[in-house]
């Protein structure tokens, strides 16, 4: 039996807002690490017969469930889809602010029947409850000042200890934006006069923008789109490929265990199985396999892709 | 400082400004540095060669002081009373005393001069600046005038004092004693190398010296050797250097006086120097401006867009690529060997020769140890395209045999790239390369410069290390495995064998070309002296290549990245180049033979006919058993002919004179014959065995073109058969033969035998008998026959025509007689024939027969005796 409120839109009190664009002129590196953080958190594609994301459980509390991961995206062709695009805007969530807050939606016998996203900007925790700060220019629009919440109807999910917790993460972001990669503006405004500083090194600038990015993303094995073996060599490269991969498994990991433990908290007794995709550590397996030599590189990737077995 | 810091401080232009300043002072600086240093090392020598002047004249300077110190010692003993106090000099007289130790030092300089003018005008005059730049160069000259001027001018100096009113200073005398004492007794030491600047050959060593240093400063751990200008700076002295030891040969070569011991002295230190630098190269970056750069043009249509699209909006052509050239210097200093080499050779100085060939050994080993085999043979080809064309006329008699001396010493150059790259390949076994990896210091970039790596594993090493580097900046470690370089290193090392290997083979081609010259010149005793290294060569090859193979194999098995393109190395097609190389060889061999028969033999050069029969006989009798009836076609013919002609010049003259030792003569003289009929009848044995008459026909030809145009010559092959081996003795090269016998067997013994079972009331006895139609292979393989000689004349020699009547000893009257058994029995198998009694029987009568024959041979002989 379908619950009633299945895709119904509800609203919840902790209020929406987009942040106001801000002049960051050096967010490319940035820009492109989330995009690749949130791209392959979970596959593009779910043909695979062997890969699967489903709820196990008693039919109803898993009709609940699939409900729940509705409210958060809409419905999609089917239970396995919807539940799928649930995850992955929890993952596009932490991707861009590396912790994601959602309001339990309950309906009038107090049971949770959908999650309301909200940004986590101006949020804090005081004791039991999460209060709201609203942007100064949104104060006369929505009439008031803050919002507070229950801490019993606010679920919250970080980045993983393991990938260095929200805090580590934004600070990451912030390290990769730090610096433009392309020179420094003097250099830009110069080129765009057609004019080359002479004193200026390009090579020495990339390459010490290279090391500062390879440096920032350490954990997370990011190539920053560079495929060239200009500066490192070919098993750094895949090294940190396949260290991204486990950051993705981690992650997948981390996402599936929190929803599965909000399930168990909001009383729906069912929880999300994801079968066919490599475990962080069968991942960090290969790569020590890869260290010692006893597989080549091709046999790694392939390893940790998901479509064979050894 | 750290990437995050650098970005942080580069985002401002004044930084960049500043940073650019701040090069180009600390270049100043350095430079300053640099010069200071150099003056310094400069001072450093001078000075040495100042204390080698005071150590040289120590020993006479003290002995003088000594003698007078005794004489002062006497003085004392035997007036003390005169000697109360040490009086002040007269004043006249200190004034002459140092006056005259003035006029001793302008005496020496101004005659010192004279010899340096001297020389000049008669050999400095006419030549470049740059050599007549050694001359005001020349270190210890320079160095005595500069003694020698301090050492006048000091007591004007004290006349000055003393004419200004001071008194005398009585520590003046001793100290000037020593000091003029040192100056004249130098200027005897000095007198003599004043006679060098007529050589101007002999004021090279400064050059070697300055090449030296520049060759330091540019090698890991040098001052700035990292710095592209100071490589830049190095790289452009180095070159004045080299042109100036240039300049300095071709003068040598074009005086008639400097041309031999001058002009060689030059050139073994150049070669001496350039194997030295084979070593030393290996600690200067490969991509250091220390070599020279040649600009290499990019096409158009393989050039990444962004540089054509640059190109071709600014108007311009592609900007050329500079690549360094890793062997200028070699490539500019051996010019001046190579000319003295062929002055040498053109001049006929066998000696010079040799001496020169000495050190180019020693050099071309050093260039295939240090992984520059193709350097090697490239400059071995140019020694002897020298040789060749210096020595294309005739010569006479004598000088031939100097030639086939100095052609044997360039043939075997060819053999050292081998023998140096085999022992360096040792060295470089995946196991050592890995222990040398974990001693590299991926920080310190010197550090890949001084584990013993070569060239093409530094460039390896090199395309690493800064990747390694940005590991270190990023991670705080290194992450990149040892085994990782290790592949890239053995992938350098593939690729390297690969190019090695082609070579080496490359040289035995050059060999045989080489040959084929000289056969045509008409130089026979110089091809022959190429064939025989050729051979020496070849079998050096057969022994190195089963190596090479192994190490391809273990270069494989090491290899952890299969993705990465290896060259496909094919030991195999080594081996069968090698193959083809040997066969060619034989028949080239073997054609000499007849060459070398038409000369008269020669005791001044080595026997190479000889070597060339016994080579020949081996190679026939290796392709009668590989079944190789073209190659055994071609052989034959010049094996019967060498050894016949042998067994001409061996035999003992026909005189009525007593010999005691005639018949051991005969007998060795024998020798060749006995081979030829022995191989002869393995050939007929091998046919039947392998059912390929081919075999057979082409040692069966040889013999009736032999015999149809000398049938005479059967009778004296058989009195061979019967008297050409002593009966109690081993004969000679009998070792040969029956090596050959041991090697047949072993073919006969692959053949497949069968068991039978024959019973009567004696009981039941169980024999193998051979299964193969040919009743002589049955018969050899059953009884371990393989007496070729016999076989020979028992099937083809007394069988002819002329050869019917003749008595060809007992082994040929009973092989015959036993294969006829063999084939009775053979046919009623399987009726009970004692056949094994019955060859018993036939075994004892040959016995009784060999014995009475021997008793018969004894007597005959007592009897010649008797009557000579």
């Amino acid at each position: 039996m379908r619950h009633k409120n299945r895709g119904a839109e509800v609203r919840g009190t902790a209020v929406r807002f987009a942040r106001p664009e801000t002049s960051d002129p050096f967010s490319l590196e940035r820009q492109m690490f989330i995009e690749d953080v949130e791209a392959r958190i979970f596959p593009f594609r779910w043909h695979s017969e062997d890969i699967s994301l489903t709820f196990e459980g008693v039919e109803e509390d898993r009709l609940r469930a699939v409900d729940l991961c509705a409210s958060l995206v809409g419905n999609h062709y089917g239970p396995q889809e919807t539940v799928i695009a649930a995850m992955k805007e929890i993952g596009l969530h932490l991707a861009h602010q590396g912790q994601a807050l959602f309001e339990l939606l309950r309906n009038g016998e107090g049971s949770v029947v959908g999650l309301w996203s909200f940004p986590p900007h101006g949020v804090y925790r005081f004791g039991g409850v999460y209060v709201q700060f609203l942007p100064r220019w949104g104060w006369h629009q929505l009439g008031r000042k803050y919002v507070v919440l229950k801490r019993d109807n606010v679920w919250r999910i970080g980045m993983p200890p393991e990938l260095g917790g929200q805090r580590g993460y934004i600070k990451m972001l912030k390290s990769l934006s730090a610096w433009p990669s392309i020179g420094p503006n003097f250099y830009t405004e110069d080129l765009q006069r057609q004019e080359l500083p002479r004193y200026f090194s390009f090579a020495a600038y990339r390459r010490a923008f290279e090391a500062h990015s390879y440096g920032a993303t350490r954990t997370w094995g990011w190539n920053g789109r560079d495929w060239s073996l200009q500066h490192i060599t070919e098993y750094y490269q895949f090294y940190r490929f396949l260290t991204f991969r486990w950051a993705h498994a981690v992650l997948r990991s981390h996402i599936i265990r929190q929803f599965n433990r909000l399930l168990a908290q909001i009383g729906i007794s069912a929880s999300l199985l994801l079968e066919g995709l490599r475990s962080p550590e069968e991942i960090l397996n290969v790569r020590e396999r890869m260290e010692r030599g006893e597989i080549d590189f091709a046999t790694a990737s392939r390893l940790t892709a998901g479509e064979e077995r050894d | 400082m750290s990437a995050n810091n650098f970005l942080r401080l580069s985002q401002y232009r004044a930084i960049w400004r500043l940073r650019a300043f701040a090069e180009r002072q600390r270049f100043q600086l350095l430079s300053r540095v640099f010069r200071i240093r150099y003056f310094a090392r400069e001072e450093r020598a001078n000075t040495g060669i100042l204390v080698s002047f005071l150590s040289l004249t120590a020993w006479q300077l003290l002995l003088a002081v000594f003698i007078a110190g005794v004489l002062e010692l006497l003085e004392l003993a035997l007036v003390p009373e005169l000697i109360d106090r040490w009086p002040v000099p007269d004043s006249a007289n200190y004034v002459v005393w140092l006056s005259t130790t003035a006029q001793i030092g302008g005496v020496f300089i101004a005659l010192y001069f004279t010899a340096v003018t001297a020389a000049a005008g008669a050999i400095y005059a006419q030549v470049p600046n740059n050599v007549r730049d050694l001359l005001a160069r020349e270190r210890v000259g320079n160095i005595y005038i500069r003694y020698l001027t301090l050492a006048t001018f000091i007591p004007l100096c004290l006349i000055a004092l003393h004419l200004g009113g001071f008194e005398p200073l009585r520590l003046a005398i001793p100290l000037l004693v020593v000091i003029s004492g040192t100056g004249i007794i130098a200027f005897a030491a000095l007198g003599r190398r004043a006679f060098n600047l007529f050589d101007p050959t002999k004021l090279a060593g400064s050059l070697f010296w300055e090449l030296g240093r520049w060759l330091a400063t540019v090698s890991a751990g040098g001052f700035r050797w990292q710095d592209r200008s100071f490589q830049s700076h190095s790289h452009r002295q180095a070159t004045a250097v080299t042109e100036t030891l240039n300049t300095l040969a071709d003068l040598a070569s074009t005086h008639a006086n400097l041309d031999s011991a001058p002009l060689l002295e030059l050139s073994l230190r150049i070669v001496v120097f350039l194997a030295e630098y084979q070593r030393r190269k290996l600690r200067i970056p490969t991509d250091s401006l220390w070599f020279e750069q040649k600009y290499e043009h990019k096409a158009w249509y393989v050039t990444d867009d962004t540089a054509t699209t640059m190109a071709h909006t600014s108007g311009v052509s592609l900007s050329p690529a500079a690549v360094p050239t890793y062997n200028w210097l070699e490539t500019r200093l051996e010019a001046g060997p190579l000319k003295c080499f062929e002055l040498n050779a053109a001049g006929k100085r066998l000696d010079n020769l040799q001496d020169l060939l000495q050190s180019i050994d020693a050099y071309v080993t050093a260039l295939a140890a240090n992984g520059n085999l193709l350097g090697a043979t490239s400059f071995i080809g140019k020694v002897q395209n020298i040789y060749e064309q210096a020595t294309s006329g005739s010569s006479t008699s004598e000088e031939e045999a100097r030639r086939v001396a100095i052609t044997d010493a360039i043939c075997s150059l060819h053999l050292r790239p081998l023998l140096a790259y085999r022992i360096a390949l040792e060295q470089r076994t995946p196991d050592l390369i890995m222990q040398r990896l974990e001693r590299v210091q991926w920080s310190h970039g010197e550090s890949l410069y001084k584990n013993g790596f070569v060239t093409p594993e530094l460039r390896q090493l090199e395309w690493l290390l800064p990747r390694i580097q940005m590991e270190i900046e990023a991670e705080g470690l290194v992450l990149t495995p040892v085994w990782y370089a290790r592949d890239l290193i053995l992938k350098s090392q593939a690729e390297d064998l690969d190019q090695s290997i082609a070579a080496v083979l490359g040289s035995g081609t050059a060999l045989s070309a080489w040959s084929d010259r000289l056969v045509k010149s008409g130089f026979i005793w110089q091809s022959a002296a190429v064939l025989s290294r050729y051979l020496e060569y070849l079998s050096k090859l057969d022994s190195h290549l089963p190596y090479l193979g192994a190490r391809v194999k273990e270069l494989q098995v090491a290899k952890r990245l299969t993705d990465l393109p290896w060259p496909d190395l094919k030991p195999d097609s080594w081996l069968q180049d090698a193959g083809k190389q040997r066969r060619e060889l034989a028949r080239t061999i073997a054609g000499h033979i007849t060459l070398l028969s038409g000369l008269k033999q020669r005791e001044d050069v080595p026997d190479y006919r000889g070597q060339f029969i016994h080579e020949t006989g081996e190679n026939l009798f290796n392709a009668l058993l590989a079944r190789e009836a073209d190659d055994a076609m071609a052989l034959m013919p010049h094996y019967l002919t060498g050894s016949l002609s042998l067994f001409e010049e061996l035999r003992p003259p026909q005189n009525k004179a007593f010999d005691a030792w005639a018949e051991q003569k005969f007998q060795i003289a024998a020798a060749p014959i006995i081979d030829v009929l022995e191989l002869s009848g393995h050939a007929k044995l091998l046919a039947e065995f392998y059912g390929d008459k081919q075999i057979w026909s082409a040692i069966r030809s040889a013999w009736d073109v032999l015999l149809q145009t000398n049938p005479a010559m059967v009778t004296w092959l058989a009195a061979i058969m019967r008297g050409g081996l002593p009966r109690f003795q081993i004969p000679h090269r009998g070792l040969v033969r029956t090596n050959w016998s041991m090697r047949v067997q072993r073919v006969l013994n692959k053949l497949p035998q069968r068991n039978t079972m024959h019973g009567g009331p004696g009981g039941f006895f169980g024999a193998a008998s051979v299964v193969h139609p040919s009743t002589l292979v049955r018969y050899c393989a059953t009884y371990k026959f393989h007496d070729g000689r016999n076989i020979f004349a028992a099937l083809y020699l007394s069988e002819l025509p002329g050869g019917r009547g003749l008595e060809w000893g007992h082994g040929v009257r009973d092989l015959k007689r036993s294969l006829e058994l063999e084939e009775e029995r053979y046919h009623g198998e399987d009726q009970e024939i004692p056949e094994a009694e019955e060859l018993n029987e036939v075994a004892e009568v040959d016995r009784v027969e060999q014995v009475n024959e021997a008793e018969e041979l004894n007597e005959t002989k007592e009897g010649n005796e008797t009557q000579e």
